[in-house]
């Protein structure tokens, strides 16, 4: 399988599954956003984009230091 | 007749030590592990097992339906974990292992607080050990940065209980603590929570953890950790604090997972984040959140050990640990390719798998509580863990460009154990029942496999996905280590380890005055710092090493 259709049925799969939240039913309970239609797919792009940026940027900044710094003994 | 399953382990640990055969001993471990598996499901509620002791009454052995399953999930994962070790030969290690699994199922046996007490440091102490048995200068200088946090762990607790006797409460039962008892309840709850690894006093896992030997790692995952959460179960349940914490927790994980390069602290650190839902769900108090809390320390037992055995014969076959160093090695281990993917769909949430039947439960009981922030918080963990578990992971160490590093064959006994866990965590997906009947809380009123469960389980993965497709080039490894909350306590205490060797110093140069043989107290105390320096991973004051140099040329 190429990454081409493999992108393909990943996208046909996330249509299928927003087009079938707005059909069932769903549990009655739990804030707005459990009843919009792909909120979970926008969810987990939006979050991993995110998470993705905000470590990096945290990371970057204060956090990250070269491999060996702790056994050089420079803090 | 009712035998402890703690008394198995002990018994055939002590066995084990007198063989010098490295397979017969693997062996009667292995067996140990087993009958104290069949112990376990044979027990019935109630107290088994107690005797007087200086006017306090010791249960050793109380049964109920909460300590039963964490017992069972004890003994099934040491078995799994002998089979993934069969073919270790450190004498050390083996018999540490199963002392280690021993504390952790006198823990959850525990009736009074003195039995649970001494258990948990006992256990601590084994725990220390296993890390020590990997042999290298690393591991013992992560294993006495964790002497440090658990006897400051086990100080509070101890603490606690004390104060815990004094008020009257007594120690006599292992039960729920209230708020308006005072220190006791803050004391007790800050001992245990460090055990439970919850940030900001966390990073003692991910320090020492990932220093373990491939085998020892498996079996640190799951008890130290877990015995915890049983605690907070047990102890603490419906302590609003902790839904924040745990919330917190499971995505302060998720977030330091993007920086990491090494294999094995990304994984820690997604135990720092699986931890976080189980005391978030302890946090919440509600029959359903108790027992996802529970039922995802029984998952999540299942599907770390196996990404850890996963990434651990990765390790085994090439050697290498830092993503910057690994790619393209798939092609070399399908099978093991194929296992690991079992547990990261199993640690993700996706459905059919262990983790799907038990994360659910508690964001459902969230949801329920309108507890809707961490709702979101632990929905957000989630596409951290299948950003990483699923597709950092895999891409960059399996599929990514070909690093060249050639493969060593693996074990069979590695793969029998991989195979044995990812086979529960898929039996445990498509039979949640045979989970739930276990469950403490009783009856369990829940089914994983809504259509509304489904579609969002799968939704997180696609939108996860196509995140990283876009994102993919930033999630590479870089040489880099991240510092942590650690990094607050290393230099204090090292500030006071150097102010104590200096005022060795200064006695030494009043001894030398005066003609004493100071020479070895000179040692001692360049010893001492030395030691300590080296185990925080600090830097030597450039007196103390012109000293270690005057001492070493003689011209002192």
């Amino acid at each position: 399988m190429t990454p081409r259709s493999s992108l393909k049925i990943v996208v046909l799969v996330g249509a299928l599954s927003v087009f079938l939240e707005v059909f069932l039913k769903h549990e009655g309970y739990g804030p707005w956003w459990h009843i919009l239609p792909g909120f979970d797919l926008a969810f987990g792009l939006i979050g991993c984009v995110a998470v993705v940026w905000v470590a990096k940027a945290i990371g970057q900044a204060w956090l990250q230091r070269p491999e060996n710094d702790n056994d050089q003994g420079a803090m | 007749m009712i035998i402890h399953p703690a008394f198995l382990l002990v018994f055939t640990a002590a066995v084990a030590a007198t063989i010098r055969r490295s397979s017969v001993r693997s062996v009667i471990l292995l067996v140990g592990a087993v009958t104290s598996l069949v112990s376990c499901v044979g027990l019935t509620p109630g107290v088994a097992l107690s005797f007087v002791f200086a006017a306090h009454r010791v249960d050793l052995l109380r049964v109920d339906p909460l300590s039963q399953i964490f017992g069972l999930i004890f003994t099934l994962i040491t078995a799994i974990g002998f089979v993934y070790a069969l073919h270790i030969r450190s004498r050390g290690e083996q018999v540490t292992t199963a002392l280690y699994a021993a504390g952790a199922l006198g823990v959850v046996f525990a009736g009074d607080w003195i039995t649970l007490f001494v258990s948990w440091e006992f256990m601590s102490l084994t725990s220390l050990i296993v890390i020590w048995s990997s042999d290298r200068e690393r591991a013992r200088a992560a294993g006495f940065r964790y002497l440090l946090v658990h006897i400051a762990g086990g100080s509070l607790l101890f603490v606690g209980l004390m104060l815990l006797s004094s008020s009257g409460a007594g120690l006599a039962t292992v039960g729920l603590l209230e708020p308006d008892i005072g220190p006791a309840f803050w004391l007790i709850l800050a001992g245990i929570c460090i055990n439970a690894a919850i940030p900001p006093v966390h990073a003692w896992l991910t320090d020492a953890y990932p220093e373990a030997s491939v085998t020892g790692m498996v079996f640190l995952s799951a008890f130290t950790t877990k015995t915890a959460v049983y605690v907070l179960i047990r102890v603490f349940p419906g302590t609003e604090v902790l839904v924040w914490l745990g919330a917190t927790a499971a995505v302060y994980g998720a977030f330091y997972a993007v920086l990491e390069n090494d294999i094995r602290r990304l994984l820690a650190y997604h135990i720092v984040s699986q931890v976080g839902y189980m005391v978030a769900g302890v946090g919440m108090g509600s029959a359903l959140a108790l027992n996802g809390a529970v039922a995802h320390a029984f998952s999540h037992v299942l599907y770390k050990a196996l990404l850890i055995m996963s990434l651990g014969a990765v390790i085994q076959m090439t050697g290498k640990r830092k993503l910057t160093e690994l790619g393209g090695v798939g092609r070399s281990m399908p099978i093991v390719i194929g296992l690991f993917f079992v547990g990261a769909f199993a640690i993700s949430g996706v459905p059919l798998f262990n983790g799907f039947i038990s994360k659910s439960l508690i964001v459902t009981a969230a949801t329920e509580l309108k507890l809707f922030t961490p709702e979101l918080l632990l929905t957000l963990a989630t596409i951290g863990t299948i950003l990483h578990t699923c597709l950092k992971l895999p891409y960059f160490t399996f599929f990514g460009p070909d690093c060249g590093v050639r493969c060593r064959p693996l074990p069979r006994n590695m793969l029998v154990a991989m195979t044995i866990a990812a086979a529960c965590c898929i039996a445990l997906g498509l039979q949640p029942e045979w989970l739930y009947s276990w469950l403490p809380l009783q009856p369990v009123m829940y089914s994983p496999y809504t259509s509304d469960h489904v579609l969002s389980s799968v939704q997180l993965v696609i939108g996860t996905g196509v995140g990283f497709c876009l994102l993919h080039v930033k999630l590479a490894g870089t040489p880099t280590i991240t510092l942590d909350t650690d990094q607050l306590w290393r230099r204090p205490v090292w500030l006071a380890v150097n102010r104590l060797t200096r005022g060795l110093d200064l006695v030494r140069g009043s001894a030398q005055a005066v003609g004493l043989g100071s020479e070895i107290r000179c040692y001692r105390s360049l010893g001492i710092h030395y030691y300590c320096s080296c185990r925080l991973a600090l830097p030597q004051p450039v007196s103390i090493a012109k000293g270690t140099t005057r001492i070493a040329t003689g011209s002192q």
